[in-house]
């Protein structure tokens, strides 16, 4: 049974007696529970330093949503409890007000906006679970882990970032000082980032016109799409979205706009090369939400929302892997020396995660061919009732082609070199928690305390979606 | 004699026998296989451990290491099979399998089986039909295609041209505990190994090998066996 993440407090339960989170106590809107049984939610986090725009950007976005119907046919969307309503519904004030938001509260547990979008990029329903958190707390290093718990759950992490502020900041600030303190409050959480998506952002487009490439400038000026909201149904219906188009028209971008980042921007260098070698992927972006500059903090005139779309389609896209029919197998050392496995409960956290990855999982014991775990269920603490050969063939004969596999060992494996050239040499991730060699072309070392077991599943993912 | 059409069923571990029907019986292809006993190991109803891992690294320490199918050469393909067993462990083995349904062979049934398989020429094609069966996995096919592709180089070892009883490796695979008659008590050996493997100077024509103790039998490095199965 598919474990769901209560948006609230970010625990993990089935929901299969109510609605109500056992964790929090909080009741958790039906119609996110109903459509992340389908597919899990799409967890986003903007980051960025004050008055960089993210707030503006999360609003126009909202604006956006509520338009998408137009190009996107049978595409609809819905809030899902009072506080994103109550939040759209201001920000709607504002926007029609021309009215920039004030800036972010900094709040101990930092509240969601929470909403589906129906028939969406081909699928039935994405979840969009959106934090959007305060400027201030990316300022002291200290603070980050307090405030951004969101930020462990969330897949891609939206890096908002005005070059056009950020040349005029007077602290200092470069754009890779960011990432930095991103990193640190990822540590402090105890987090791992490796396989993560970071999309930087860069806001306030407009005032960048003069030093922009003319490819990028010429991009922003053709947005089909800058005046979503005003546009007439003929008009919309002349301009319905290529989703596959788009796409790549966006990927082309985010290759110029990493070369315009590598060799125009203070730091930029350092920045690409950092997120690059700390293992996450890495996508560009850029947008006007209000397309021209905001003068002081009112405007009367209509607003042009200039490529406003292409976050969120990166972030429905890059998590593209996040779908319940994921299955693995996690497959438990039972053998002499396993102890250490089970002392830190690593079975049961790498099944966590696997959960917050949208994964099911069944777990095994090496040398017996029956579940101990069956699919969806938490494996336990404790060590095995009875110990096992290093044996994985009988399991893994047996267990469907789609299904992926992950082997925690503190010792060799006995048959595993037969799964050299079959199927398997691509669906098999070994970690290796002994200092005894073992051959295999995807391993991991791994020491309780020293290493992260998201850092595991993040490496499985990256199997996974190397073979979609 | 022309090409036959092969009737091919699975083990219930998933491993080919083939049908004799002047026999009356489906065989395995191949003695069994390491691969074999270890689904036997994994079994829930090994759960007494009646068999546990100390008895089965003392096989694979002290008779014949194990070997991956992606590893077989001529100077160790023999590691593939299972030997070091007692024929009472074999036994085990076969009721495990199927009660009733699968055991050993008597000397008469290896014999009878050998000679008729020995008329059939060998040919790449009976290699093709074994390994096309539905719901085959892929490391049986491996080590049925790999093992073949050792032997055809091994053909210098036989007497005689190499026939379908090789490519099922009842020449040049190991020898097999077999009972000596139909009341199935007692143990003897049939069948020839490869002479880097041991001796190889017993073949099928010399007829049963006698064991030191034909009611037990002996843990021995190159004893192994294969089943039959009636229906």
């Amino acid at each position: 049974m598919a474990r769901i993440i209560c948006p609230y407090c970010l625990n993990s339960q089935t929901f299969t007696r109510n609605n109500i989170c056992e964790h929090c106590n909080q009741e958790v809107p039906p119609k996110y529970i109903n459509s992340a049984k389908k597919r899990v939610p799409v967890w986003l986090v903007t980051v960025g330093n004050k008055q960089h725009g993210k707030t503006t950007y999360v609003d126009s976005m909202a604006v956006t949503v509520e338009n998408l119907g137009k190009i996107a046919e049978g595409t609809y969307y819905s809030y899902l409890d009072t506080y994103t309503f109550d939040q759209i519904r201001q920000m709607r004030q504002e926007v029609q007000k021309g009215i920039l938001p004030e800036s972010t509260q900094s709040l101990e547990t930092p509240q969601p906006l929470l909403i589906n979008i129906h028939n969406f990029l081909g699928h039935e329903v994405n979840t969009l679970a959106i934090f959007d958190l305060a400027g201030e707390i990316f300022d002291n290093r200290s603070e980050i882990g307090r405030y951004a718990t969101a930020i462990r759950h969330a897949q891609t992490i939206w890096f908002l970032v005005s070059l056009d502020d950020l040349i005029k900041d007077q602290e200092g600030r470069s754009i890779s000082d960011l990432f930095e303190v991103y990193l640190a409050g990822m540590e402090q959480l105890g987090a791992s980032i490796r396989g993560r998506n970071v999309l930087i952002v860069y806001t306030k487009a407009d005032k960048l016109a003069q030093i922009l490439p003319d490819e990028i400038r010429n991009y922003l000026r053709h947005d089909p799409y800058c005046n979503l909201k005003q546009m007439k149904r003929q008009e919309a219906a002349a301009h319905l979205l290529d989703d596959y188009a788009y796409e790549q028209e966006m990927r082309r971008v985010s290759d110029a706009l990493e070369d315009f980042t590598y060799n125009d921007v203070e730091g930029g260098i350092a920045l690409i090369n950092m997120i690059k070698s700390s293992g996450m992927n890495l996508s560009f972006a850029i947008t006007s939400s209000l397309g021209q500059d905001a003068a002081g903090r009112q405007m009367g005139t209509e607003i042009q929302r200039y490529r406003v779309l292409d976050p969120l389609i990166w972030a429905l896209t890059l998590d593209r892997g996040s779908k319940h029919e994921t299955e693995v197998a996690i497959l438990m050392d039972a053998g002499d020396g396993c102890e250490t496995i089970y002392q830190n409960d690593l079975p049961a956290q790498v099944y966590d995660e696997l959960l917050m990855r949208g994964a099911d999982a069944t777990s095994y014991y090496m040398g017996q061919s029956q579940p101990a775990y069956q699919l969806g269920q938490r494996p336990t603490e404790g060590f095995p009732r009875r110990s096992g050969i290093r044996l994985i063939g009988p399991i893994l004969d047996q267990l469907p082609k789609q299904v992926f596999a992950i082997a925690l060992t503190t010792g060799p494996i006995m048959d595993l070199y037969d799964f050299f050239g079959t199927t398997w040499y691509d669906r098999l991730l070994v970690v290796n928690l002994s200092s005894e060699m073992t051959h295999w072309p995807h391993i991991m070392p791994f020491e309780v305390g020293q290493h992260d077991p998201q850092d595991l599943v993040n490496t499985l993912f990256q199997l996974i979606n190397s073979k979609e | 004699m022309a090409m036959m059409e092969l009737q091919v069923k699975l083990d219930p571990i998933g491993f080919p026998m083939i049908w004799i029907e002047r026999c009356a019986f489906y065989i395995h292809w191949l003695p069994v296989t390491k691969i074999q006993i270890e689904y036997f190991l994994s079994s829930p109803t090994n759960s007494m451990n009646e068999y546990d891992e100390a008895w089965y690294q003392n096989l694979c320490r002290n008779y014949t290491g194990r070997i991956s199918p992606g590893q077989l050469k001529s100077g160790n393909y023999w590691r593939a099979f299972v030997t070091g067993m007692l024929p009472v462990e074999a036994k085990r083995f076969a009721i495990w399998c199927g009660r009733g349904g699968y055991d050993l062979l008597t000397v008469q049934e290896w014999m009878d089986a050998f000679r008729y398989l020995s008329q059939v020429q060998a040919d790449p094609a009976y290699i093709e039909q074994v390994t096309a069966v539905e719901g085959l996995k892929e490391r049986p096919r491996r080590l049925i295609r790999n093992l073949e592709g050792v032997l055809q180089n091994e053909a210098s070892q036989l007497e005689g041209a190499r026939s379908l009883a090789d490519q099922m490796l009842m020449r040049l695979g190991v020898m097999e505990f077999v009972y000596v008659n139909e009341q199935r008590n007692t143990f003897a050996g049939l069948g020839q190994t490869h002479s880097s493997f041991f001796g190889g100077f017993i073949t099928p024509s010399k007829g049963p090998q006698t064991l030191t103790n034909p009611a037990e039998g002996a843990r021995m490095k190159h004893y192994g066996f294969r089943l039959i199965c009636r229906s």
